[in-house]
C-alpha cells in the first residue's frame, strides 16, 4: 500500500509539473464561470417576465376599485361578477437556475387564468419573441460547460494517460516495481482525478454559488453529478488507454468516443424516438377543438332566450348558465386533449428512456432537475395549475350558489396558487446512478482487459 | 509543379486512402449517417406536409362553418395559417424545430407563430438531432483531418517524403496532389449529399429553383470541406509532430465546429437584446393605448376620428351616418394597431438583424457560422424564410381583418340583434398562398457568407501551398 502512496506521490508531482493540466483547468474555470453569469443573467430576465406577469392582476385589481368607487349606492359593478376574478399562478424559476436553462424554454412558465378560462390558459406563455436562431445554437450555460466540454478538457488530460509511457519507454520499469498493473492504472487515475476533477468539481460549485441564490443541498448535488461524470470519463480514457498502443490512436479514440456519447448517441436516440414516437400534431387537435366549440357555440345561439328569476338574484342566473356551458365544453374537449396529452406523456417517456443508456443525457438531466428547469417540473406546474383553477372553480360555485358577489373585501382573500415541488431525489438517483454504473463498467472493462492481456503486449 | 504529376500523385494517394481499411469505413459510416438522416428527413417532411395540409383544410372548414355570425366575432375567432415546408428541409431543417408552425390571424393583434416543435421535451431534446448538413458540418471535417493530418508530419512520413523527393516529384508536387486527393474525397460526400438533395427535390415535384438551390447547398459545403482540406495539410506539413498536427487542428475543429456556434448566438443576443415575450406585449398594449408617444390616448383619437368621419359625410349625429360608424372604428382601430404592432416588429427583426451581423464578423474567425446560415437560408429553414412567411401571414391577416370590418361598416346592426353575415362567403376571394423567396433574393442576403467561405478557402489552400514550399527546404 506504501509503495501505492509512493506512486500517487510521484504521479502528482509529474502531473503537477505538466502545465497543459493547468491551462486546462483555468480552461474550464473561464468558461464556468461564463457559463453561470450567462444561467444567472437568464434567471434575472425570467424573473422580471414574471413580476411582468403578477403586476397584471394589480392592474385589473386597479380597474375594479375603480369601478367600486364610481359604483352608485346599491348598485353592482361589473367588477363585483366572481367569473372575472383574474388569476396568474406562476413557476418560479429555481434557487440554482443558474446552473440550466435546461427544458424552462420548451414549457410555459405562467398561466392567464379565470375560474372558466378553458385549455388556452397557457398560451400566451408559449410564445416567444426572442430569436429562435439563438435558441436553436443552445443556450451557454453552467450545464452546456460540465456535459460537454469538461469531458474534452478531462479526455484531454488523461488520453494518453498510460500510452505515454509506453511510447516513452518507461513502461516496463514501471511494471517492474512490485505493484499490480491495475493498481499502477488506478494510481494514475487518482492523480488526474485529484489533480484535475477535483478542482473542475469545485469550480462548478464555486461558480454556482457565486451567481446563484444559496442553496446547500443543491451545491451538493451539482458536485456529486459534475464527481461521477468526470469518473465516467476517466474510466473512459482509461480503458482506450489499456487497449491502444499509440498515444495518437488514443486521442482519436478517445475524440470518437466522446463524439458518441455527446453528439451523435443523443442525436440518434432523438431520431429513433421522432420515429417511434413522433410528435403528436398539435395543429389538427386546435382545429378539433375549434369544430367543437362551434358546435357548441351553435348550439347554445339555438337556445330560447332564458327568462329571468322574479325577483332577480344579485348575480345574474346567465352567468350561471354560462357556467353550466363552459363545463359541458369542456367535457366535449376532453377526449380531444387526453388523446393529445396522452401521446405527448408517451413520447416524453421514450424521450427520458434515453438517460438510461446515455450518461451526458443522464447528466444533463441532472443538472436540470437540480436547476428546477426540467421538464417534471414543468409539468407538475400544469397539473397544478390545472388542479387549481379546479379549485377556483369550486370557490366560484359557491359564490353562485350563495348569490354573493365580490366586494374589495373578497378580492384580498381570494384562493392562491402555491406551487409544489415535486419529488427530486428518485430521478435524482436514478441520473448518478446510470452514470456510476457507466463509469463502474468503464473500470471493470479495463480491469478485466489488463488481466487477460498483460500492459505491455504489442 | 507539373499536372500529370499531380494527378499521378493524387490518384496515388486515392487508391492508398481507399486501401485504409478505417478510413474506408469510416466514410461508409459517414455516407451511411447522412444518406439516413437524409431518409429520415423527408419522411417526417412528408408527414409535416400532410399534416399542415390537412390542417389548412380543416382551418378553412372551421372558418367557413361559423354559420351566420357577427363579423367583428369572426375576427376574434380568428383563422390559423400555417408555414410552408421546404424540400430541401429534410437536407437541413436549419431552425425549423424552434420555429412555431402556425400563426393564429385575429383582429387587433399579430401573433407570433405558435406550436414549436421543440416543445414538451425532455433532458435529451437538449442535445438536438441530426441532419446530413450537420454530418457535413461537424463529421466530415473530422474525417478530413484524421484522414490527412499524418501525410506529411512525422517521421515517417518525412522519410518518405525524401524518397518521393529523390524520385523527382516537387513537394509542391506532393502538396498539389495530395490537396487534389482529400478534395476528391470530400467532394464525394459532397456530390452525394447534393445527389440526396436532387432527389428530394425531384420527389417533391422538382422545382428548378429547389435544385438550384440544392446545388448552391453542394457547392458552400464543398467550399468549406475545401477549407479544411487547406488546414488539414498546411497543418500536416508545418509541425514536425503527427501529434501536435492532429492537436492543432482538433482544437480549430472544436472551437469552429463546436464551441463558436454556441458561444457567438449568445454573445450576439448579449450586444443586440430582445425582449421577453411578454415585455414585448406589454410594450405593444401600452403604445397602442396611449399612442407612439405614450400622450395620444386611443379614445381622444377615436374621437378626433369619429368627427371627422361626421364632417365628411356633412352630419351632426352618428346615428344619422350612412355607415355603420362601428365598422369603420374597428376600421380605423386595426390600422393604428397594425402600425403599432409594425413598429415593435420591426424594431425586432432590427434586433435579428444585429445579431446576425455579429455572426457573420465572426464567422471571418470559424467558417462554420459562414456555411450554417448559407446551407439554412437555401433549404429554406433559416429565420429570414420564417420572417418571409410571418410577414405574408400579417398582410393577409390586414386584408382578411379589414374585409370583416368594411363589411360591418356597410350594414347597420338590425333593432332585433347584431348584424351577422356568411363570414365564409365574405372573405372567400381571399386565400392564404405563402410564396418562398427567389434564389437571387437569398443569395443577395448570404452573398456575404459565401465570400467569407470562399476567402477561407483561398486562404486554407494559400497556407497548404505555402507549407508545401517550406518543406522543400531541409529538416
Amino acid at each position: 500500500m506504501s509503495r501505492m502512496w509512493t506512486l500517487l506521490g510521484l504521479e502528482i508531482r509529474l502531473a503537477g509539473r505538466d502545465r497543459v493540466l493547468v491551462w486546462l483547468v483555468l480552461g474550464f474555470a473561464m468558461m464556468a464561470v461564463y457559463g453561470a453569469w450567462t444561467g444567472a443573467r437568464w434567471r434575472v430576465e425570467r424573473a422580471a417576465a414574471i413580476a411582468t406577469v403578477a403586476a397584471e392582476v394589480e392592474e385589473v385589481m386597479a380597474a375594479k376599485r375603480e369601478q367600486f368607487a364610481n359604483a352608485a349606492p346599491g348598485e353592482i359593478p361589473f367588477a363585483a361578477m366572481p367569473q372575472v376574478t383574474p388569476f396568474r399562478p406562476v413557476l418560479e424559476p429555481g434557487p440554482l437556475a443558474a446552473l440550466s436553462i435546461g427544458q424552462a424554454e420548451a414549457y410555459p412558465y405562467a398561466a392567464r387564468m379565470l375560474p372558466l378560462s378553458d385549455e388556452t390558459l397557457f398560451d400566451a406563455f408559449r410564445l416567444h419573441v426572442d430569436n429562435p436562431a439563438v435558441r436553436a445554437s443552445g443556450r451557454f450555460d453552467l450545464a452546456l460547460v460540465i456535459v460537454l466540454l469538461m469531458p474534452i478538457l478531462l479526455l484531454a488530460a488523461t488520453y494518453d494517460i498510460w500510452v505515454r509511457e509506453r511510447e516513452r519507454g518507461i513502461a516496463a520499469l514501471t511494471l517492474s516495481q512490485p505493484i499490480p498493473p491495475a493498481a499502477v492504472l488506478a494510481t494514475k487515475a487518482l492523480s488526474r482525478i485529484l489533480l484535475v476533477l477535483l478542482p473542475m468539481v469545485l469550480i462548478s460549485a464555486g461558480a454556482l454559488a457565486a451567481f446563484a441564490q444559496p442553496h446547500l443541498p443543491g451545491l451538493i448535488a451539482t458536485a456529486v453529478t459534475v464527481f461521477l461524470y468526470g469518473l465516467f470519463w476517466i474510466g473512459l480514457a482509461v480503458a482506450v488507454n489499456v487497449v491502444a498502443r499509440r498515444a495518437t490512436t488514443a486521442a482519436v479514440a478517445c475524440g470518437a468516443l466522446w463524439l458518441v456519447v455527446v453528439a451523435l448517441g443523443p442525436a440518434l436516440a432523438l431520431a429513433a424516438v421522432d420515429v417511434a414516437r413522433p410528435p403528436p400534431s398539435a395543429i389538427a387537435r386546435t382545429n378539433a377543438l375549434r369544430a367543437i366549440y362551434l358546435q357548441h357555440r351553435a348550439e347554445v345561439r339555438a337556445r330560447p332566450p332564458m327568462a329571468e328569476r322574479i325577483p332577480a338574484p344579485r348575480i345574474p342566473d346567465r352567468l350561471r348558465v354560462f357556467m353550466t356551458d363552459i363545463v359541458r365544453l369542456e367535457e366535449r374537449k376532453a377526449p380531444v386533449l387526453a388523446k393529445y396529452d396522452a401521446a405527448v406523456a408517451e413520447r416524453r417517456k421514450w424521450l427520458d428512456a434515453a438517460r438510461l443508456v446515455l450518461p451526458s443525457v443522464a447528466v444533463q438531466d441532472a443538472l436540470d432537475r437540480i436547476a428546477g428547469a426540467d421538464a417534471d417540473r414543468a409539468i407538475a406546474f400544469q397539473h397544478q395549475t390545472l388542479a387549481f383553477r379546479g379549485q377556483t372553480r369550486r370557490w366560484l360555485a359557491d359564490r353562485f350558489a350563495a348569490d354573493a358577489p365580490m366586494t374589495e373585501a373578497d378580492y384580498r382573500a381570494l384562493p392562491v396558487f402555491r406551487f409544489r415541488e415535486p419529488d427530486l431525489q428518485t430521478a435524482l438517483a436514478l441520473d448518478w446512478l446510470v452514470v456510476a454504473a457507466g463509469a463502474a463498467g468503464l473500470a471493470l472493462f479495463a480491469l478485466r482487459r489488463v488481466r487477460r492481456r498483460p500492459l505491455l503486449e504489442t | 509543379m507539373s499536372a500529370p504529376r499531380v494527378w499521378t500523385v493524387a490518384a496515388t494517394q486515392l487508391r492508398l486512402m481507399s486501401r485504409d481499411r478505417r478510413l474506408a469505413w469510416l466514410t461508409g459510416l459517414l455516407a451511411l449517417v447522412m444518406l439516413a438522416s437524409a431518409a429520415v428527413g423527408q419522411s417526417r417532411n412528408a408527414q409535416l406536409q400532410a399534416d399542415r395540409r390537412a390542417a389548412a383544410a380543416e382551418a378553412q372548414e372551421v372558418w367557413r362553418s361559423q354559420g351566420p355570425t357577427n363579423p367583428h366575432g369572426a375576427a376574434h375567432f380568428g383563422q390559423d395559417v400555417y408555414a410552408p415546408v421546404s424540400p430541401l428541409a429534410a437536407l437541413d431543417p436549419g431552425l425549423s424545430d424552434h420555429l412555431g408552425v402556425a400563426v393564429r390571424l385575429e383582429g387587433h393583434s399579430q401573433n407570433p407563430a405558435r406550436e414549436r416543435p421543440v416543445e414538451g421535451g425532455a433532458a435529451l431534446s437538449r442535445f438536438g438531432g441530426f441532419s446530413a448538413a450537420w454530418a457535413l458540418k461537424v463529421l466530415a471535417p473530422l474525417m478530413i483531418i484524421l484522414a490527412g493530418f499524418s501525410t506529411f508530419a512525422g517521421e515517417r512520413s518525412r522519410e518518405l517524403l525524401s524518397q518521393e523527393r529523390a524520385a523527382g516529384a516537387s513537394s509542391f508536387t506532393l502538396m498539389g496532389g495530395q490537396l487534389l486527393a482529400l478534395s476528391t474525397w470530400a467532394f464525394g460526400l459532397v456530390a452525394a449529399f447534393t445527389a440526396a438533395g436532387l432527389a428530394l427535390v425531384l420527389a417533391n415535384g422538382a422545382a428548378a429553383a429547389d435544385m438550384l438551390a440544392a446545388l448552391a447547398m453542394g457547392a458552400a459545403f464543398f467550399l468549406y470541406l475545401a477549407v479544411f482540406v487547406g488546414l488539414t495539410l498546411a497543418a500536416s506539413a508545418s509541425f514536425r509532430t503527427a501529434r501536435a498536427a492532429l492537436v492543432a487542428l482538433l482544437c480549430f475543429w472544436a472551437l469552429s465546429t463546436l464551441a463558436a456556434p454556441r458561444l457567438v448566438p449568445a454573445l450576439a443576443e448579449q450586444l443586440h437584446p430582445t425582449p421577453a415575450a411578454p415585455v414585448f406585449e406589454k410594450a405593444v398594449t401600452e403604445e397602442a393605448k396611449n399612442g407612439a408617444n405614450g400622450h395620444d390616448p386611443a379614445d381622444k383619437r377615436l374621437a378626433a376620428f369619429k368627427a371627422e368621419t361626421l364632417r365628411h359625410y356633412g352630419v351632426t349625429r352618428e346615428e344619422d351616418l350612412p355607415v355603420n360608424f362601428a365598422g369603420l372604428a374597428l376600421a380605423f382601430g386595426e390600422r393604428n394597431s397594425t402600425q403599432t404592432y409594425n413598429r415593435h416588429y420591426a424594431r425586432l427583426f432590427d434586433a435579428y438583424e444585429g445579431q446576425a451581423r455579429v455572426q457573420r464578423w465572426v464567422a471571418l474567425a470559424a467558417p462554420e457560422l459562414a456555411v450554417g446560415p448559407l446551407s439554412m437560408a437555401f433549404a429554406r429553414s433559416d429565420l429570414d424564410a420564417h420572417l418571409r412567411f410571418l410577414k405574408q401571414a400579417e398582410a393577409f391577416r390586414y386584408r382578411l381583418i379589414q374585409t370583416l370590418n368594411a363589411d360591418v361598416a356597410q350594414h347597420k346592426p338590425p333593432a332585433d340583434g347584431p348584424y351577422l353575415a356568411d363570414v365564409g362567403a365574405l372573405t372567400r376571394h381571399l386565400r392564404f398562398a405563402p410564396r418562398p423567396a427567389a434564389l437571387g433574393e437569398v443569395w443577395t442576403r448570404q452573398r456575404a457568407n459565401a465570400l467569407v467561405l470562399a476567402g477561407w478557402a483561398a486562404l486554407a489552400f494559400a497556407l497548404a501551398g505555402f507549407a508545401g514550399l517550406r518543406l522543400e527546404r531541409p529538416q
